[in-house]
């Protein structure tokens, strides 16, 4: 029994504490490596990493309370704040921010082949906690290597990364070392967790970072100036720089020029932005004409504008082999391959079709497989693909070719917390 | 059963060469993004050898390639649109390298890893390798040759010491 669900009872019984009442951080989860840290698991000891095994004897298979606790290996957690979360192909990183001295603890689990958790170790899979100075804002994982965006003081931020630069996904290589035939051979254990330091000289010098985003072998880091700059692997095109080459620095996207650019969506092999005046634009992968532009490019080297005529668009995200659209009344628009939300025999659309059965849509989220949507009334649906790590929440491995609504009523939620932000991987889902 | 692979004597080779005339061999690769997971590598064997027919292990070794190694084992596919990003994904780490040996074992081999694309097998309701394991089109996880011929120079180029002729 932990403090949540104790607190709600006591809410319920005896009206008198609420005022002295703190709320807890929380988090919700499902997918892989996350049944050692749920509420009524087994209490891990301190040196057992080896708790974490296959992605399939781990996994959570329905939306669960991640227990902080057993996560940070603390009994302190009381007044600290989820502040970000991030999940890529097998691992994710969680930072619990605490106000008091400006300080977050980062915990990362999963694989960790290239040191994509940030830290070494000698267990794959790996259970790592670590310190960073200033407030972890954001996270977001590819499929090994991670970036981290911290907001410090007077307006400074620092991005961290980690992982495997085999392409340059880091963006953290001088153009000595780019020129060495194997990144991967040179670093073999991938690099821990490191600040781009170079990125003061990509990014305009009075313009803040507003996104980050990783696809699975490329980065993307939006700045409030409206500009992207990419790094990484960029043989479809993923790095928007007109070219296929590996791309081992920060470099701005072409075919933006006065565009400014709002919101990005990658979480595969190709991106989607929205800009400031709601153009949609798509770069990288197209193979199942999956960016809504209905062309037949494989690969869009650089950024090109796409037409729709679905109203003003609200919020885009791109998927593997499909993409999804939210407009500002509230529906939602996907195009591509896959579970698309259609049914079993509708799987692949080369042009941008609702999904009838959304409506009122606040927000849109896609990761290689599937999607979730975030309604105005705070209720979550998903469909797509499930997987090993049964990524999809829904109880049972099996594919969800129409929306799903997701069911918390079982967890107690305390009814003054609102999930607000959502983090989708391929092995995992989190909600805070 | 036969479990220790992960050695090939050299009276092995000997075998190798008597015994291609009465079964079949191939090549299998279980590839970057699935090796990253060491628990998923085992998972993949359990399913090779828990199969209907047998499916015997026959040599097995760990490998790391860079970009030359890469280019030289798919140059059949130099020029393809998809050879630039093939060549990129083997290179992004360590992998393993099987040889399979069996009754039409490399029909059978490629029918266990199943379609080309993890997205089209995942929805296809049959079972196979990539629908459990395959991330995306590019990172598909698993190789298998598709033919006789190719299976040979494809052993002979990753597995020399085996001497296969």
């Amino acid at each position: 029994m932990y403090l949540l669900s104790k607190s709600f009872k006591t809410f319920r019984s005896s009206r008198s504490l609420h005022t002295i009442r703190t709320l807890e951080p929380l988090l919700l989860g499902w997918g892989s490596y996350l049944s050692p840290f749920l509420q009524d698991s087994p209490l891990i000891h301190d040196s057992d990493h080896s708790v974490l095994s296959s992605k399939e004897t781990t996994a959570v298979i329905s939306p669960s309370l991640i227990d902080l606790r057993k996560l940070f290996k603390t009994n302190n957690i009381r007044d600290l704040e989820v502040s970000a979360v991030g999940a890529g192909f097998a691992h994710f990183l969680i930072s619990l921010f605490n106000p008091k001295d400006n300080n977050s603890k980062v915990a990362g689990v999963g694989l960790n082949r290239f040191s994509q958790l940030g830290k070494h170790t000698t267990e794959n899979p790996a259970h790592v906690l670590y310190s960073i100075p200033g407030k972890v804002s954001q996270i977001s994982c590819g499929r090994e290597h991670s970036m981290i965006l911290v907001d410090l003081e007077k307006d400074l931020q620092e991005v961290y990364v980690s992982g495997s630069n085999v392409y340059g996904q880091l963006g953290i290589l001088d153009s000595k070392d780019s020129s060495k035939k194997h990144l991967n051979h040179k670093f073999p254990l991938g690099m821990e967790l490191s600040p781009i330091r170079s990125l003061k000289g990509f990014i305009d010098h009075d313009s803040k970072i507003s996104q980050i985003s990783c696809g699975l072998d490329h980065s993307l880091i939006l700045g409030d100036n409206g500009k992207v700059y990419a790094m990484g692997w960029s043989a479809d095109g993923q790095c928007g720089t007109g070219e296929t080459k590996n791309v081992y620095q920060p470099s701005l996207v072409k075919g933006l020029d006065n565009v400014k650019v709002e919101m990005i969506g990658t979480s595969t092999d190709f991106t989607l932005a929205l800009s400031q005046n709601k153009k949609l634009y798509c770069w990288g992968n197209g193979e199942y004409r999956n960016n809504m532009a209905n062309i037949e490019d494989d690969k869009i080297l650089s950024a090109i504008n796409v037409v729709t005529d679905f109203g003003e668009i609200k919020s885009v995200a791109a998927g593997g082999a499909h993409s999804v659209a939210l407009n500002t009344e509230g529906n939602v628009f996907t195009c591509g391959f896959g579970a698309l939300g259609l049914g079993e025999n509708n799987t692949h659309f080369v042009e941008p079709i609702q999904i009838p059965s959304l409506q009122n849509i606040a927000d849109i989220y896609a990761s290689t497989d599937y999607c979730l949507a975030k309604s105005i009334n705070n209720e979550f649906f998903v469909w797509g693909l499930n997987n090993t790590s049964e990524v999809l929440g829904i109880g049972e491995r099996r594919h969800a070719f129409e929306p799903h609504k997701l069911r918390f009523d079982h967890l107690k939620i305390d009814p003054e917390y609102s999930l607000s932000k959502v983090a989708l991987g391929n092995s995992n889902v989190f909600l805070y | 059963m036969f479990r220790n692979y992960s050695i090939v004597p050299k009276v092995q080779s000997v075998l190798f060469n008597t015994l291609r005339k009465r079964t079949e061999y191939t090549l299998a690769l279980l590839k970057p993004d699935l090796c990253a997971d060491p628990y998923a590598i085992k998972a993949v064997i359990e399913d090779i050898e828990k199969s209907e027919k047998p499916i015997r292990i026959y040599a097995h070794k760990k490998l790391y390639w860079d970009q030359q190694d890469a280019e030289l084992f798919y140059s059949q596919h130099a020029g393809k649109f998809f050879y630039e990003r093939l060549v990129g994904y083997m290179i992004s780490g360590p992998f393993e390298a099987f040889v399979l040996e069996g009754d039409s074992v490399i029909t059978r081999w490629r029918e266990l890893i199943g379609q080309t694309h993890p997205v089209r097998a995942k929805v296809n309701p049959k079972y196979s390798l990539r629908s459990r394991f395959g991330l995306t089109d590019t990172r598909n996880s698993f190789h298998g040759s598709d033919s006789q011929e190719n299976a040979f120079s494809e052993i002979n180029l990753l597995f020399p010491e085996l001497l296969l002729k």
